[in-house]
């Protein structure tokens, strides 16, 4: 029987159901421990899911049992990967679950931004459109997204679908890679998505 | 070019914006500029004149039996419903407007819109401006709930021009999307099409880019709202008279509906007197200036546009014509 402790629980938001995890015979949910006190709730237990929580040298030597870290994140920075490596510790993350979601609050921050939403609605919402008494306003100019060059820093699979709504909307993409080019990322469709650049 | 003496009236100058270049139409004929006239200044800018520039300007049957040598009225827009097309053509008179300019911007302006609704964006943002961010110290915050938009279903009324931009920025954003036409006809065999009513009820985000017609004024009222799901959010980018403000107004106060995005009103600009300002939350509405078709290269092209039908008729041929049998 494998003791389980979820230490940041509530970090997934009160409206996801968790209870799937109580098929695990021993778990123990803790809502929302520090970053820094992992150890002091995970010291006797084999598998930790966090979000968080870190895990350096120190953490791990005050967790003997612990065999499995299940991050609920892609990011594994706040684990010493190669530590838990040469303890015998997995690490395991989540990968890709949350690509539309974050490409879409890339493209809403950018078309927010670039329509100059804010200023637009607190415009009408102050009177100033009533006040100055034409149909529309040109105080604030702006331009199509279609005739903007838009720059993605790092074209995983995020950055993919930034692209294609990009596209989409008629701006032309262009998109840079911060890491060197290895013959596994060759089947990556470069081509589609303007210059390769590999300046910074 | 020759630089005739044609008599050109622009009855709305500024209406284009003061970054706009409009010293390219002197090159057309005798041209005058004013800035914005009003509807009853209109016939007594006009006597003598042969061609009208105007946008918003009302052509009915009197202000036409008013202007006896009016020969082409010249839109600085898309929408005719200023003007009594029927009675222009029994008098001879042609009519031409400009399609198509601001196709993207309008498109942009109604994801724009839809998104931020969706996704609360204003509210986040003032959590973590206001210092709720900090205070509350989790690394994140699930307050207001939202969704992916792959996981929803975008409705769109009238499938022309702007509605296939939008429906292809909202599939690309991974929506489902349907629509529905108000003439009755197919659209597309790309997009599945559905009636009015199902349309109201399946969609979670529902956008409008039809013209206004007898069918479409107050097409957005008190029973559509009731269709409507709790959760979803309307986008109107097209004419301000499709949607009822007193109607929509209850509907979001009475949580029938979750939030609104408008660029145009029934009456422009929007009087501080609209039902609209009586909506207690207002983080769920979005109130633009009717700007949509205001960006920058929008403009530009619309001016462009003017000139060469103006210029096309000058030669006796028909641009952008829209009551010419």
């Amino acid at each position: 029987m494998k003791k389980i402790v979820f230490l940041q629980s509530a970090s997934l938001g009160e409206d996801v159901d968790l209870s799937i995890l109580d098929a695990f015979d021993d778990i123990t949910y803790y809502p929302d421990v520090p970053d820094d006190e992992g150890a002091k709730y995970a010291n006797d237990a084999e598998v930790v899911i966090t979000n968080e929580n870190v895990f350096d040298q120190k953490t791990i030597d005050a967790c003997p049992h612990l065999k499995l870290i299940a991050l609920t994140s892609t990011g594994t920075n706040t684990v010493d990967v190669d530590y838990c490596t040469k303890k015998g510790i997995k690490v395991a993350n989540a990968v890709n679950y949350s690509t539309d979601s974050v490409a879409q609050l890339t493209i809403t921050m950018a078309l927010v931004l670039s329509s100059r939403l804010k200023a637009y609605d607190e415009y009408v919402k102050k009177g100033d459109y009533d006040k100055d008494g034409s149909f529309s306003y040109f105080g604030i100019p702006f331009h199509n997204f279609s005739s903007m060059t838009y720059g993605i820093v790092g074209l995983g699979h995020i950055g993919r679908k930034v692209a294609k709504i990009a596209t989409s909307l008629g701006a032309k993409v262009i998109y840079t890679s911060l890491r060197d080019v290895s013959k596994d990322e060759e089947d990556i469709n470069f081509d589609q998505y303007g210059k390769r650049s590999t300046g910074r | 070019m020759n630089k005739n003496n044609t008599p050109i009236v622009f009855l709305q100058a500024s209406s284009l914006g003061n970054d706009m270049d409009l010293s390219i139409f002197d090159d057309l004929g005798q041209v005058t500029y004013i800035e914005n006239a009003t509807n009853d200044e209109v016939p007594g800018y006009l006597q003598g004149a042969e061609i009208a520039i105007t946008n918003k300007n009302i052509f009915d049957q009197k202000t036409i039996d008013a202007c006896p040598s009016l020969k082409l009225i010249a839109l600085t827009a898309t929408g005719t419903n200023n003007v009594d097309l029927d009675y222009c053509t029994k008098k001879g008179i042609k009519v031409a407007n400009v399609a198509n300019y601001s196709t993207d911007g309008v498109a942009q302006l109604t994801v724009t819109m839809a998104l931020a609704l969706a996704l609360h964006l204003k509210t986040y943002d003032e959590y973590v401006k206001s210092g709720h961010y900090v205070k509350d110290e989790q690394f994140s915050y699930f307050g207001l709930p939202f969704h992916n938009l792959s996981a929803l279903t975008w409705g769109i009324v009238g499938l022309g021009h702007i509605g296939s931009k939008v429906a292809e920025i909202a599939t690309s954003l991974g929506s489902y999307v349907i629509y529905t036409s108000l003439s009755g006809h197919d659209r597309s065999s790309v997009y599945e099409r559905v009636d009015l009513d199902e349309l109201l009820t399946q969609s979670d985000i529902i956008s409008v880019h039809c013209p206004l017609t007898d069918r479409s004024y107050n097409l957005f009222n008190k029973s559509t709202f009731q269709k409507m799901k709790n959760t979803a959010i309307l986008v109107n980018t097209a004419r301000g008279a499709i949607v009822n403000e007193e109607d929509l107004k209850e509907a979001i106060n009475n949580h029938e509906i979750y939030a609104a995005g408008l660029d145009t009103f029934k009456k422009e600009p929007l009087p501080l007197s609209s039902p609209l300002y009586q909506i207690e939350d207002q983080d769920r509405l979005i109130l633009t200036p009717h700007v949509g078709w205001g960006s920058f290269e929008a403009r530009d092209l619309l001016v462009k546009e003017v000139y060469r039908n103006i210029e096309a008729y000058l030669n006796g041929e028909s641009r952008n014509i829209v009551n010419e049998k």
